[in-house]
């Protein structure tokens, strides 16, 4: 008796479902969730496209505005100069310290790999090439995005957020001829500066490492050198630095500009300048290489 | 002079303004009160016309401004003078190339009349010697009254204030009231001020409006005001903690 009263009550039995209900029920469910998930996917990926239209839009009328503003490219020459002097000289320290680098290690590679077929003297000509043709644009236009793009980005982000650029707007002073212009202009002169310099340095940072480790005299290498180069790769080497100087400061005013009201808003506006900017960086490049190669 | 009739705003599903109305006389100080995120600060926006309503319109000086280019509002804007709540001062110039800022971008004033007029407004404002300092370097009390000079160096005949005595101690909030009732008397200002501070709306204010729900609830001579027996008026002066009977409704 005691046993029976401590047996707990059985359950009310579930009617059993048939092996093909439970297997429909199945296929039922990740079918569903198979079609949330591409629903969530086809939504993401239509928000993205729409992200970028909008980024793309604005920051093409931000481009157009900026050159009807540089009829007041005089009135704003301090500003421009002040730009310049922030973007291009605070920046010439690493540039050239990445350039040097960058020659050495360039040169070294490629001595070592043609020294055993007795053609090191070449060295000069590879590293001039590569330096100039490549090298040294995207070198200095990476630096660039990463110091100059960013910080204009996370600056006229944080005027966003402390109204500096409302009080702008209500004191009838548009921030594209105020901030904007005056940024474009400043990258566009000297972000070539940058590049000349950095192909320049980044050939006698490969010269010293061909005669210490390669055994290339110098008059060697820069006769290899001066053979290869045509001015045409100069002007390439400036012509990229231009486009990626407006590109740079396109985007991380663009950014900063659009930067949500918060210190997330203004992080995202930083991190987003510089990744917009190393696409279109290396996008444009190809393309500008190809366009010069073509015609050329 | 300024005039929100039946104005509405929406960020997103979010009701700021719902029939916002609302008309300041030539010469008058007009406060609105109101809880944090109420609306008080887009109000302002738009009477600037630097954001524009979903609905109703905004008149200046019988203007309805609304419809009008940015190019068009650029002669709305010369009308006013607004202090930001932060100041809004640019960092990288002083105190006195802020407040020379729109003589230099919007006049094609001389050097030396900039000059001039920049050292009478900071004169004005007690700052005749902090002019070669940059905004890091002052005071909160020295900035607001930095943006004050900024905001009337062109002679506006409409100054907004949003929030002029909030983060400042007691006595630098009086002498900033003291300034807003001094421009009104000296100069003919019209001003509208957006604040929390019920001491300092008492003391400038000719009407008081209580933004909530998105429009004015209660509008009155600050005596009215006080004495109002709106249970929401009477809770935001009082500064009681939510009444669930009077607590406001999620907008």
């Amino acid at each position: 008796m005691a046993d029976s009263a401590q047996r707990p009550a059985a359950a009310p039995q579930q009617p059993r479902r048939g092996i093909m209900e439970s297997v429909g029920a199945a296929f039922s469910t990740v079918w569903s969730a198979g079609m949330e998930g591409q629903r969530g996917a086809i939504e993401r990926l239509g928000a993205g496209v729409l992200s970028i239209t909008e980024a793309v839009g604005h920051d093409t009328l931000l481009l157009l505005r900026s050159v009807a503003w540089s009829r007041s490219i005089f009135r704003k020459g301090r500003e421009i100069l002040r730009q310049m002097f922030l973007c291009g000289v605070m920046s010439f320290p690493v540039v050239v310290l990445v350039s040097i680098f960058a020659g050495a290690v360039l040169a070294l590679q490629a001595g070592l790999t043609i020294r055993p077929y007795g053609i090191a003297s070449k060295i000069g000509a590879i590293v001039a090439a590569s330096m100039t043709r490549e090298m040294g644009p995207i070198m200095a236009a990476l630096i660039l995005a990463g110091r100059v793009g960013s910080s204009m980005a996370a600056e006229l982000g944080t005027m966003r957020v402390s109204e500096e650029i409302d009080a702008l707007e209500a004191m009838s002073i548009d921030p594209v001829r105020f901030l904007v212009m005056p940024r474009i202009v400043a990258m566009f002169v000297m972000a070539p500066v940058l590049t000349v310099f950095a192909d320049l340095i980044g050939v006698l940072g490969g010269a010293v490492v061909a005669y210490y480790q390669v055994g290339v005299t110098y008059h060697s290498y820069f006769a290899e050198a001066e053979n290869v180069l045509v001015l045409t790769d100069l002007n390439s080497s400036v012509l990229k630095a231009m486009v990626f100087g407006i590109l740079i400061a396109l985007v991380g005013c663009g950014r900063g500009l659009r930067a949500k009201s918060s210190a997330e808003g203004v992080g995202k506006a930083t991190k987003d300048s510089v990744v917009a900017s190393f696409i279109l960086i290396i996008i444009f490049n190809y393309l500008i290489t190809s366009i010069v190669r073509e015609f050329y | 002079m300024i005039e929100l009739v039946d104005v509405y705003k929406a960020f997103g599903p979010k009701q700021v303004l719902n029939g916002f109305s609302l008309r300041v006389e030539r010469g008058e100080t007009f406060v609105i009160i109101g809880r944090n995120g109420i609306g008080k600060t887009v109000t302002f926006k738009h009477i600037m016309g630097l954001m524009k309503p979903d609905r109703g319109k905004v008149l200046v000086e019988g203007v309805d401004i609304t419809g009008l280019s940015n190019h068009e509002l650029i002669a709305v804007r010369d009308k006013f003078g607004m202090v930001f709540q932060g100041c809004a001062l640019l960092n990288w110039l002083t105190v006195a190339e802020n407040v020379a800022l729109p003589l230099r971008e919007r006049t094609s004033l001389s050097k030396r009349q900039i000059l001039d007029k920049v050292m009478e407004k900071l004169t004005l404002m007690g700052l005749q010697n902090a002019g070669h300092l940059f905004p890091a370097e002052c005071s909160g009390g020295m900035k607001k009254r930095a943006a004050v000079a900024r905001a009337i160096v062109r002679d506006p005949q409409i100054i907004l204030y949003d929030e002029p005595t909030a983060g400042l101690d007691p006595i630098m909030a009086s002498v900033v009231n003291d300034l807003i009732i001094e421009l009104r008397q000296k100069l003919q200002i019209t001003s509208m001020v957006v604040t929390h501070d019920m001491a300092s709306a008492y003391r400038i204010a000719d009407r008081i409006g209580m933004l909530s729900g998105g429009k004015l609830i209660e509008i009155g001579t600050p005596e009215q005001i006080r004495t109002s027996q709106n249970p929401i008026v009477r809770q935001f002066i009082e500064g009681r903690v939510a009444d669930p009977a009077v607590a406001e409704r999620p907008t």
